[in-house]
Formats: C-alpha cells, sequence, structure tokens
C-alpha cells in the first residue's frame, strides 16, 4: 500500500483531534481579575452602584406593570418591595464606599498639624455670663465635633486685670467652663474638650480690657473624613 | 370570483393593512387609529385565538405540575380560545365604533404570563407565575 494512503487519513485524524481540544479554562486567572476590578473603595462603589441600579430596573419594570395592569395573575408585590429595599441599600453602600474613596484621595491635603482659632464669647468685667457670644461659631464647632469623633477642642477663658489674681483664676474656670457647656449642647462630647482657665492675661494691673475678657477655642483635627454624617 | 373569494381577499387585505399597528406606539389616538387597531386585533384574535390551548397548558404546567396543566390547563385553554375567537369576531364586527380594547393582553401572543381577560375580568383557577416563555421583560 501506498505510503500516502496511510499518512493522509493520519494527519487528518490528528487534526480532527486537535480541533475537538476543548478550549482552556483560567479560573484562578479569571476570578483575580474580577476581584481586581471590584477592589478598594471605588471598585466597590462602582459594584454597589451597579446592584442598586439593576434592582432599581426590577422595581420600577413592575412598577410600570401596576400602572399598565399588566400581569395582573401574577404577585409582584414581595418582589418589588425587595427589589426597592435592596436598590436602597446598595445605593447606600456605595455612597459610603465612595465617602471612603473621597476621604482617601482628599486626606493627603489635610494639614494635620494646623489648629484653627476661634474666639467664642465676650464677657463684662466681673462676669461669667457671656453678653456677646458667637452662636454660629459655637453650632457649627459643636456640630463639627460631633461629625467628627476623632477632632479635638480647647476652652480657653481669660479675664482682664481688675481684681484680684485668684478672683479672675475662679472667674475664667466659670467662664471656659460656660463655653464648654455651649459645645455640648451642640453636640460635642465632654472627652473631646479640654478647658484651660488662663487666668489674668498679660498687661498692666487693675485695666478694664475687653479683649482680655474673652474665651478663645482651639480645634485639632487629626484625621480626614468626607461625608462625616453618612452612617 | 364568487363571494367567497371576495370575502378572503377582503379579509386578507384588511389584516395586511391593519397588521403593523399590533407592533406600533400603544399611545397613538384618533379614529382611524383606533380602528385599525380593532380590525388588526379582531382578525388575530379570530385566527390565532387557539393559541390559548397551549399558553393555559404550558403556564400552568409551569406553575404546578405537567398533570395539571394537561388537565385544568386544557380546560381553561378551550374556554380561552373560544372566548379570545369570539371576541376577535365582536371587535371585527364593531371596528368602526371606537372603544376601550374588549381583551387584555390584546393579541395572544402579547405578555404570554399574563392570564387573558374579558372586559377586566377573568377565569377562576389562574397561574400565579411567570411562564417559562415571558419572565415580564
Amino acid at each position: 500500500m501506498n505510503k500516502h494512503f496511510i499518512y493522509l487519513p493520519f494527519a487528518v485524524l490528528v487534526a480532527s483531534l486537535t480541533a475537538c481540544t476543548p478550549p482552556t479554562k483560567d479560573i484562578p486567572g479569571l476570578t483575580s481579575e474580577i476581584d481586581a476590578a471590584m477592589a478598594g473603595h471605588y471598585g466597590q462603589s462602582m459594584y454597589h452602584e451597579e446592584l442598586a441600579e439593576e434592582s432599581l430596573e426590577d422595581a420600577n419594570e413592575i412598577l410600570e406593570h401596576w400602572k399598565n395592569d399588566h400581569y395582573w395573575n401574577i404577585d409582584l408585590r414581595q418582589k418589588a418591595m425587595t427589589a426597592a429595599e435592596e436598590a436602597a441599600h446598595h445605593r447606600k453602600e456605595s455612597e459610603k464606599e465612595m465617602c471612603k474613596w473621597l476621604t482617601s484621595v482628599h486626606s493627603h491635603n489635610h494639614h494635620q498639624g494646623e489648629v484653627a482659632q476661634h474666639a467664642a464669647a465676650y464677657f463684662k468685667t466681673g462676669s461669667a455670663v457671656p453678653y456677646q457670644t458667637n452662636h454660629h461659631e459655637i453650632a457649627s464647632l459643636g456640630k463639627y465635633l460631633q461629625t467628627h469623633p476623632d477632632a479635638t477642642a480647647q476652652v480657653i477663658a481669660y479675664t482682664d486685670t481688675v481684681g484680684s489674681a485668684q478672683s479672675n483664676q475662679i472667674l475664667s474656670e466659670k467662664r471656659a467652663s460656660a463655653v464648654a457647656n455651649m459645645l455640648i449642647a451642640q453636640g460635642a462630647s465632654a472627652s473631646q474638650l479640654s478647658t484651660k482657665a488662663q487666668g489674668e492675661a498679660e498687661g498692666p494691673d487693675r485695666t478694664a480690657n475687653q479683649k482680655h475678657r474673652v474665651v478663645m477655642i482651639s480645634t485639632a483635627h487629626p484625621n480626614y473624613m468626607d461625608c462625616p454624617d453618612l452612617k | 370570483m364568487n363571494k367567497k373569494q371576495i370575502l378572503t381577499a377582503c379579509m386578507m387585505t384588511g389584516a395586511l393593512l391593519a397588521g403593523p399597528s399590533a407592533f406600533a406606539d400603544e399611545h397613538k389616538h384618533g379614529y382611524f387609529s383606533c380602528l385599525s387597531d380593532k380590525i388588526s386585533q379582531g382578525f388575530f384574535n379570530t385566527t390565532t385565538g387557539f393559541i390559548e390551548l397551549p399558553k393555559n397548558i404550558i403556564n400552568i404546567s409551569h406553575d404546578q405540575n405537567i398533570f395539571v396543566g394537561l388537565t385544568w390547563g386544557t380546560v381553561r385553554g378551550v374556554a380561552h380560545a373560544v372566548g379570545r375567537t369570539v371576541v376577535g369576531a365582536a371587535e371585527l364586527v364593531t371596528s368602526p365604533i371606537p372603544t376601550d380594547d374588549y381583551i387584555s393582553p390584546p393579541y395572544v401572543w402579547d405578555r404570554f404570563s399574563e392570564d387573558t381577560r374579558y372586559f377586566g375580568l377573568n377565569l377562576p383557577g389562574f397561574w400565579t407565575t411567570y411562564g417559562p416563555l415571558d419572565d415580564g421583560d
């Protein structure tokens, strides 16, 4: 028999078997690529957003059926409510992850060592009750401390030099305490506050000076956080 | 040309003219639109009403089991097939008079998982889940 008559069918057989070889699968490789696509706060935010979109689409579809009175024989209430709740849940999760991502992006610009000072209240000589209070400043600081638990504030009270040093020391303690209570009333935690009664400010003795009858607040915020209200 | 051929030609012409409206926007209005819709629905419901039989068997089998589908589904299917055919004939007859749809879904192939209703009324013993041929999209 001619050898060509053997080689040719053999080659066809080999080619056929090769063609029948199933395509290769790389499940670990693909899994790792998918995980990489969803990794990090931004990836998780997009992932939750996509799930929210899908759930929202389901809920809206059922809403359309109800409005048009389509598929009246199929009970879709449970499915609709579940889809709407899942959409809201994933949207919230997406927002949280997005805020974490924003925090990680913005925190590089945060000046950690920076301390801000604010004049909170002014007093009349010998009084621990402020006659002029910066309510807006105290309210915003109280809210800020409430939403940023890692931030702290120091309340520093001064008096002028009218009266004895001892009585002015006691007076400055009362003034500091009064302003600290105002901050607590606006949402700050007592553990975030430290009070410092400075007593008499520097200057000539027995001199009434409005600039010295003041309580200052210094705030420090070591860490940066976006969307602090989002729980 | 005898009367039967003329009638057949008229029916076919009407169906060809009205057919496209079966797939057109549902929200359009106007007398001629309503007329063509009713002619179209009348023609197709008269000629395709028998599809209610497999529709009921398929959907009830999927919802319950094959035995219920073949028994109860057949009973309902026959009832619906007769109902849709009769309603289709009524739509053809009353096509010049604009009215709301007599039957829902208007065509047997529309929303295949939706049980057919006549003037808003349904037959007892309907299925309660999407069938295999229609998931509500």
